[in-house]
């Protein structure tokens, strides 16, 4: 029959295990989400034109997530009310401030 | 059971804990980007903001935001967030915020200081879901609700040095809005009066961080053995929690100055179990 304390140490190792387990899933799916986001995840985004361009003539580029985070950090992307990301500026042009 | 009625307090912090000021200096340096990097596309974990004229790396808040108002999902923010707070979790608060190093530096200050309970601090979630997610994803970044535009970091970190910056260029400094002046002032008193007044009751990544104080790699834990119940660690906590009950509470930002206590000690999740003592210990 096992002694009082050797169960308690039993339960801890169990809970070790678990929050090691815990842990190890974490980091995993976090890493896993970095490098998707660096890697692959991208978005299109409307260049802002002088002129309302024709629909066909709208120029636009993929951005990553991570060129989508530097242009959020200068308030450089919108959406518009057709739900299509578009820049704040043209080219030339400097980025509006941020809400800050 | 004579034993068992003297609190086991050490006199003074260990030497590490007494050393946090200083390691929270040593982050604040990383994060003023002393190299010039200014890497705003890589999504930090602390409450810097990425408008700060020194800032390294971007707010995993404002991308939160930002992301949210574009209806993008921010995979790198999501993941930063996953694997810091799995392996530090709210350690991220207490030892690395620069936000929260500037309230611990007015903390100082000899003011009376208010305790509020610690259910308070649940108002971060409704913070987080509301300004941070909702807000941004119904009504794009332009409500005055946006939580950049109502942040005290941001006012702090980035409104009043731009404004400086602008000044000093002979610029129009228009600068912030009334909101964030009202906001900045309030806050800069509140510092003076609660202990870390932001983290405690707003901080949207400190909600975040503090979730994980159940399950991270590096935590605190009990040993109910060596806890006499006297107290002294409740009145040890800067956060007015009730350690020995609360230790991994969502609300912790792992001072560690509950550790005075003999009781309290840090774990990870890698350190062995203790080994069952001697039936001749156990009775004591």
């Amino acid at each position: 029959m096992a002694q009082p304390g050797e169960a308690r140490v039993r339960r801890r190792f169990r809970g070790r295990a678990a929050r090691i387990v815990l842990v190890a899933i974490l980091v995993a799916a976090g890493a896993a989400l970095v490098i998707y986001g660096v890697a692959r995840h991208s978005r299109t985004v409307l260049l802002k034109q002088a002129e309302p361009p024709a629909a066909e003539g709208a120029r636009t580029i993929d951005e990553s997530e991570p060129a989508l985070i530097r242009e959020i950090t200068v308030g450089g992307l919108r959406r518009n009310p057709a739900g299509e990301l578009e820049r704040t500026y043209g080219e030339g042009e400097t980025p509006s401030l941020c809400p800050t | 059971m004579a034993a068992m009625a003297e609190p086991r307090i050490r006199p003074k912090p260990s030497r590490f804990v007494r050393g946090r000021l200083f390691i929270q200096a040593a982050f604040l340096l990383v994060w003023l980007d002393p190299l010039a990097l200014r890497l705003h596309n890589i999504c930090g974990p602390v409450y810097h903001c990425y408008a700060c004229p020194l800032a390294l790396f971007a707010c995993p808040i404002g991308v939160l935001a930002n992301f949210s108002a574009l209806h993008v999902v921010p995979f790198i923010a999501i993941g930063t967030l996953l694997v810091v707070g799995g392996v530090v979790g709210g350690f991220v608060c207490g030892w690395a915020c620069p936000f929260g190093f500037l309230q611990d530096l007015v903390a100082k200050v000899p003011v009376p200081k208010v305790r509020l309970p610690s259910w308070t601090g649940y108002f971060r979630y409704a913070v987080l879901a509301g300004l941070v997610i909702a807000v941004p994803y119904f009504f794009g970044e332009a409500h005055p609700l946006f939580i950049c535009r109502v942040c005290p970091a941001g006012a702090v970190e980035a409104g009043v040095p731009n404004l400086v910056r602008e000044a000093a260029a002979g610029g129009s400094a228009a600068g912030m809005s009334t909101l964030k002046w009202a906001i900045l002032v309030l806050f800069a008193v509140a510092m003076f009066v609660k202990f870390r007044p932001w983290c405690s009751l707003f901080c949207p990544l400190g909600a975040i961080f503090g979730v994980f104080n159940r399950f991270s790699a590096v935590f605190l834990r009990a040993n109910p053995k060596k806890c006499v119940q006297c107290g002294a660690c409740r009145k040890m906590c800067p956060m007015n929690l009730a350690p020995e009950k609360q230790l991994n509470d969502p609300l912790c930002i792992r001072c560690m100055q509950c550790t005075r206590c003999e009781a309290i000690e840090v774990k990870t999740a890698f350190s062995r179990p203790e080994r069952a003592e001697p039936a001749s210990d156990r009775q004591n």
